[in-house]
């Protein structure tokens, strides 16, 4: 089944008038299907996080086109798209955008809370969420008592508490140690994999790019390149960084 | 979750901040209070009842007092507000309107506000003897009578009025703040300086007009232009200041930069600035 259906998407900032107009991002096309799990990479510089912000409705495209099931995104209103975000899109974020004020469990039922679900439905589904992301011994702490690892594993119970259509991450591992980070991509396979969930992880780590099924690379603001994971891992990685260095190697 | 039982949490978690905004909210309560009660105090009125300029003087400082507060507070709540923009963003991402973010906002402030407000009166309450004798004593009048203790309840209302307009006047003025924040900025909250004043030439030359027609105006020797003109000085006076510092000085600053010699020159002071 299609999630989301991106056409032509262009952005540009600046106005027509300025003279320091920038093209962010040039016709992008691209289409994501449900359960699956695509990385989005490049240089910095390249658009991914412009991308990002575009599909997770905090930006909207210069021109073009992008819908989610069947919904056009473009033309909705502002109080339509708060609705659209809460109900389709879950956001995980570099530096995990974690309430200091509360305690993770408060953290990670915030969505829910705010919709004004019934206590018994939100404690439920907490429980097995925290369960399954290893993080239930830790949940009645605050941000700054825990380790980033966990905290940015909260930040991914939250994302996922009101079922989205789509997960939304914008390099994750960024603020993470190696072994923190991995566990953080094995956390995401295994929530792709577990509640088929749809994920979009937009990094410039090769390691992180590799736990992806399919691959966008962009550069300059244009998909250049797409690739597919294969049943060998190692592989996949090779060809990630052979894809990585033509990037780079052409601009010579 | 309730926004009153946040508005606590919130409180309880930012109180270092609030700390400093009790003690200079708390001073500024004190201050309006001690002015009022003294043009209102029996012993303050009996000394001057054939002297109106102190009566005058009383009327600019109070004015004087209460538009410093004014815009202290509410820039200060608006530059606190920005230093929170992550958090408020966030609840914005997860559903919260905007509307319902500064009602949290403007709870907070109420709850600090009130409870400031009592410290403030009770301490002007505390010292309003005090103040009417400094005064009494400072202004050379030849009082001999007894200074007594009161509480001034007249006073005490418009002190209370007047801050929960202000309060009011805060929380429209951070809800303007909320709705000019985006999204996008979550991504790259660290990245964003606070748009920098470009301010004119006019607006410099206006201020400097002002500023130095209101100090001509005070420094004429005359006691009946001082006096009729004290209100007029003290409006030219502040707008000219305001002006300046909100519109002339960073076009000053900004023809600086754009000359090379100067800028080059006293480089350390432009960084020193823009810190």
């Amino acid at each position: 089944m299609q999630v989301l259906k991106v056409e032509n998407i262009s952005k540009v900032y600046g106005t027509k008038k300025n003279s320091n107009r920038y093209t962010a991002l040039r016709s992008v096309s691209f289409e994501v299907n449900q359960g699956e799990f695509i990385g989005v990479t490049g240089a910095s510089g390249s658009g991914k996080t412009t991308l990002l912000n575009i599909l997770g409705s905090l930006d909207k495209p210069t021109t073009g086109k992008y819908s989610m099931n069947g919904n056009d995104i473009g033309t909705m209103h502002k109080n339509e798209l708060a609705k659209h975000r809460i109900e389709n899109i879950g956001f995980i974020f570099q530096d995990y955008n974690l309430l200091e004020t509360m305690t993770l469990k408060e953290n990670i039922i915030l969505p829910l809370s705010l919709m004004g679900k019934d206590v018994k439905t939100i404690e439920a589904k907490l429980e097995k969420l925290a369960g399954d992301l290893g993080i239930l011994h830790v949940i009645g702490k605050y941000p700054y008592e825990v380790s980033g690892g966990e905290q940015q594993r909260a930040a991914a119970c939250r994302a996922l508490i009101n079922n989205p259509k789509m997960i939304l991450a914008d390099e994750p591992t960024g603020n993470l140690d190696s072994k923190s980070g991995k566990d953080l991509l094995n956390l995401l396979s295994f929530i792709n994999m577990e509640y088929k969930a749809t994920i979009l992880l937009v990094t410039h780590d090769v390691f992180a790019a590799s736990y992806c099924q399919k691959i966008l690379f962009i550069r300059d603001g244009e998909i250049y390149n797409e690739l597919y994971a294969g049943n060998d891992k190692k592989q996949f990685f090779d060809s990630i960084i052979d894809v990585m260095s033509m990037l780079g190697g052409e601009r010579k | 979750m309730n926004l009153f039982a946040l508005a606590l949490r919130n409180i309880r978690l930012n109180r270092k901040k609030y700390i400093m905004y009790v003690f200079s909210l708390g001073f500024s309560v004190f201050t309006v209070y001690t002015f009022l009660a003294l043009m209102q105090n029996e012993s303050v009125k009996l000394a001057f009842q054939y002297d109106t300029r102190y009566q005058m003087m009383l009327t600019s400082f109070g004015i004087i007092i209460l538009v410093f507060v004014l815009f202290f507070l509410i820039s200060s709540n608006n530059s606190f507000i920005r230093a929170r923009k992550k958090e408020l963003s966030t609840y914005a991402l997860f559903g919260m309107t905007n509307l319902r973010i500064g009602t949290l906002l403007f709870l907070e402030t109420l709850m600090v506000g009130m409870v400031t407000l009592a410290v403030g009166m009770g301490a002007g309450i505390f010292f309003s003897k005090l103040m009417a004798m400094f005064l009494l004593d400072l202004s050379l009048s030849n009082y001999v009578g007894d200074i007594s203790f009161t509480i001034d309840p007249m006073a005490m209302y418009v002190t209370a009025l007047l801050f929960v307009v202000i309060f009011c006047m805060m929380g429209l003025s951070a809800l303007r703040v909320i709705y000019q924040f985006e999204l996008v900025d979550l991504f790259k909250a660290d990245k964003i300086s606070e748009g920098k004043q470009k301010g004119s030439v006019l607006i410099l030359v206006l201020s400097l007009v002002l500023m130095i027609a209101g100090y001509i105006l005070a420094s004429i020797k005359s006691t009946y232009i001082v006096v009729l003109g004290a209100i007029p000085i003290l409006i030219l006076v502040i707008t000219g200041t305001y002006l300046f510092f909100w519109g002339g000085l960073p076009k000053v600053l900004s023809m600086t930069k754009q000359s090379k010699d100067f800028s080059l020159l006293y480089c350390n002071i432009q960084v020193a600035y823009r810190d």
